[in-house]
């Protein structure tokens, strides 16, 4: 039912980005969004959509207020004369967490100025973080771990 | 027309947003001191720049689609521009931090020399044992 629902949504979609509504043209974007949502529902089950959504939202205007801080917190320091400093590359345990969950917080983790995940072990549970300002290490991590909770807790549950 | 008038100011003040951090980010790749720090400059800044200027656009068509001389086509137009430019953020959004950490990947394995004020890397001691 749910993915009936993403088809047509995906079809309006495609019919917002030609500009226009033909019979023609939201037809070509129900069979697209069709195939496409084929591909997609091999690889996820979508469930509890409602809830689901919301805490999406919340978790979206978390990662706004964070890219938005952390951008100004850039600028500062590019604006202001002298380099503040103190980069460090840190470990990081993801120990536990889907090949998903690792995607979005690999992609998470470098949307928010000052870390950076430079590479991943062969094992996979364990990341490494490049941080601008990380003097202090333990909160370094702490602050790694608060991100990795809310996506555990807001977007995947 | 007021709410033209507030568009026209939203537009005015995505387009600040934008280009502050596009020149911040400019600025930034000329400042800091390696790789890895530029790069942070180079991918994040321009991330948020180019979502306020999309995002610019997308009021402006709003408000040209709802002036009075606009007509349907117009109106669809603004609807277009506004799917597409919501599109663009998102991929934007999913696309720019694989390309960075590819690229801090390649920087790391390639041994480029790091800040020196660098703390310390737990990688290199990882790789090292």
């Amino acid at each position: 039912m749910t993915l009936f629902l993403l088809n047509i949504v995906l079809a309006v979609l495609w019919c917002f980005t030609w500009g226009s509504f033909d019979f023609l043209t939201l037809a070509t974007g129900f069979v697209l969004s069709y195939l496409l949502l084929g591909l997609y529902s091999r690889v996820t089950v979508v469930e509890g959509y409602a809830t689901k959504a919301r805490d999406l939202v919340r978790f979206a205007l978390y990662f706004v207020r964070v890219l938005f801080v952390a951008n100004l917190q850039i600028a500062y320091e590019i604006i202001t004369p002298g380099l503040g400093f103190s980069p460090r590359i840190v470990r990081f345990d993801v120990t536990g967490l889907t090949p998903v969950q690792r995607l979005v917080l690999v992609n998470s983790i470098n949307l928010t100025p000052g870390t950076l995940v430079v590479d991943i072990s062969p094992d996979r549970r364990t990341f490494y973080v490049h941080c601008m300002y990380a003097s202090d290490y333990d909160k370094t991590i702490a602050d790694l771990n608060d991100l990795k909770q809310r996506l555990q807790t807001q977007v995947f549950k | 027309m007021n709410h033209v008038v507030l568009l026209n100011i939203l537009t005015t003040l995505a387009l600040i947003v934008g280009l502050f951090f596009l020149l911040v980010g400019a600025l930034g790749v000329l400042r800091f001191p390696d790789v890895y720090l530029r790069m942070i400059a180079a991918s994040k800044c321009v991330t948020l720049g180019i979502s306020g200027m999309l995002l610019a656009g997308v009021f402006h068509f709003i408000v040209i689609g709802t002036t009075a001389e606009a007509d349907a086509v117009t109106g669809s137009s603004a609807m277009a521009a506004t799917t597409k430019a919501v599109l663009v953020i998102l991929f934007q959004f999913a696309a720019g931090p694989v390309g960075t950490h590819m690229l801090a990947r390649a920087a790391h394995i390639d041994r480029v020399r790091m800040y020196k004020k660098t703390l310390s890397d737990d990688l290199r001691e990882d790789l090292l044992e």
